[in-house]
């Protein structure tokens, strides 16, 4: 009995230990930033690498989403004669849901990813503690600026994957079903306003915020030579992703009483 | 609370009975020795007995499990990452590998301890580094990247990096490690002469009995987990007791 409350005990500790972790690395970046020098060329560096590096990836996912989920919506919804509303449904889902988990999860393949990899083999290659011997905070050197460049870069990576989603969305339903855009316009403008593209950046700055901290911890804490950054890598993959969807439904609930869903 | 350094105290590292375990292992158990300020000490010892960690403890880089570890007046097992960061300054740490900072060349790579201290001349630093590199004659390597430097090549440009800023203590960690031995020679030479140009104290981690004699005013042997041995080489390589000769002499007892 004894072992098996161990057994059941162990994971719930260690995820506990997790949690704190990446809470007092929160804090080491708070006071980084704060408090410490800034490396503004990394962060360059990075917004380039997180932002421009990532735009085709984004593009591509929001462009082919709204697409296929305005095709959906549209083949319900002729049945019904509400063909019109098809642009109001694709704008709130875009930008309420689909817009800042898909572009979460693209960055955390794509930059997570890179992130953990390329943070690991410093620490096991003793450079992070090169940077530490040379008086460098690991955290100020290779967190906070991934971190500023996450925070510039992720609103318009959202935005240009709600542009092209919606604008996919339209060529295919005003386009290719022949729905009067003027009805779909009008039906855009009715369902949407600005506070649901305030609720979908929101999602998008704390799915960034989980990427780089999730990434950046296990990089940090990558042991045993290429073997642990392997499983560095693949860890901050799959942490993040299930990060991002879980905590879209708890910030789906919270945002919805700061910014609830307009009433037509 | 750290107390300030007597500038006329002649001792620059003070250890008393270090220990430090990691995990099961108990790998220093109770080293004490003084370093004096200036002077060349060798540590050798068998693999496992703790001399990289030693170096790493003295750095701050890993914590003591007990034990006092004072630098330069300031002791340093109490401080916190950031409260270290100026102590570290004071001294340079060649890694085994190197440590080159792989997204950066040669020459950004040796610039960077001036860019962290503040450098904003880019002229001036880069007149800097050339000269540094000069003097480990890599002079001709600036825009190379790590991997394409060969082990002799990344060891210098490691060393630069750890001299540039003329800190008061170089530590070495096995820097003859893996390089042919003309290259070696030319290695131990070059901590020798960084030495005496310019006061650095020089801690090297070693396990070529030929390099002792070069870099070293004193050696210390570790063996268990403690000091077995210090005194100067010569003394060392006349020592009878039968521990010292058998490393000294790298005899297994084997016969095959």
């Amino acid at each position: 009995m004894t072992g098996f409350f161990q057994r059941l005990g162990r994971p719930v500790v260690e995820f506990i230990r997790y949690l704190g972790e990446l809470t007092l690395l929160v804090g080491e970046v708070f006071q980084s930033i704060f408090r410490h020098k800034i490396w503004w060329s990394l962060m360059w560096r990075q917004m380039v690498n997180i932002g421009f590096g990532s735009q085709l990836q984004v593009i591509v996912t929001g462009a082919f989403t709204g697409a296929v989920f305005a095709a959906q919506v549209y083949y319900k919804f002729n049945q019904l004669g509400f063909e019109s509303v098809v642009g109001g449904i694709v704008a709130l889902a875009m930008c309420r849901e689909l817009g800042p988990v898909l572009t979460g999860l693209m960055l955390t393949s794509r930059v997570g990813a890179a992130m953990a990899a390329e943070i690991g083999t410093m620490k096991v290659t003793e450079q992070v503690d090169a940077l530490r011997s040379l008086g460098v905070h690991p955290v100020d050197f290779l967190v906070s600026p991934r971190m500023l460049a996450m925070f510039f870069s992720v609103p318009i990576l959202i935005a240009e994957s709600l542009m092209f989603g919606m604008a996919a969305s339209r060529l295919i339903v005003v386009g290719l079903y022949s729905v009067p855009g003027a009805f779909y316009d009008d039906q855009l403008d009715k369902n949407t306003d600005l506070t649901d593209l305030w609720f979908g950046m929101s999602k998008g700055l704390v799915f960034g915020i989980l990427i780089v901290l999730i990434a950046c911890h296990q990089g940090l804490n990558a042991s045993r030579g290429a073997v642990g950054v392997g499983k560095g890598t693949t860890s901050a993959v799959v942490y993040t992703s299930l990060a991002i969807l879980i905590v879209n439904f708890f910030l789906t609930i919270v945002l919805n009483f700061i910014w609830p869903v307009a009433r037509i | 609370m750290p107390s300030p350094a007597e500038p006329s105290d002649p001792c620059f590292i003070r250890v008393r009975d270090l220990h430090k375990r990691i995990g099961q292992q108990h790998i220093l158990r109770g080293v004490t020795l003084d370093i004096q300020r200036g002077s060349g000490v060798a540590i050798i010892g068998g693999s496992g007995t703790g001399k990289s960690v030693f170096l790493k403890l003295v750095m701050g880089l890993i914590p003591a499990t007990s034990g006092s570890i004072e630098v330069d007046g300031t002791e340093i097992t109490t401080l916190s990452e950031r409260q270290l960061a100026p102590h570290r300054r004071k001294i340079g740490l060649l890694f085994q590998d190197g440590a080159l900072f792989d997204s950066l060349d040669v020459e950004e790579n040796v610039g960077f301890p001036l860019v962290v201290a503040g450098w904003k001349d880019r002229s001036k630093l880069r007149d800097k580094v050339r000269e540094t590199l000069e003097s480990v004659d890599l002079g001709e390597h600036l825009h190379k990247l790590p991997s394409d430097l060969s082990g002799g090549m990344r060891k210098r440009a490691a060393l630069a990096r750890a001299i540039i800023t003329e800190p008061q203590c170089v530590l070495y960690d096995e820097p003859t490690s893996g390089l042919d031995p003309v290259v070696a020679d030319s290695i131990d030479h070059l901590i020798r002469r960084t030495q005496r140009q310019h006061g650095i104290t020089s801690i090297v981690v070693t396990h070529d009995m030929k390099s002792v004699p070069v870099i070293a005013d004193q050696v210390v042997y570790l063996r268990e987990g403690v000091v077995y041995f210090s005194g100067t080489p010569d003394e060392l390589m006349s020592s009878r007791d039968p521990a010292i000769r058998q490393f000294v002499e790298g005899n297994s007892g084997e016969t095959s």
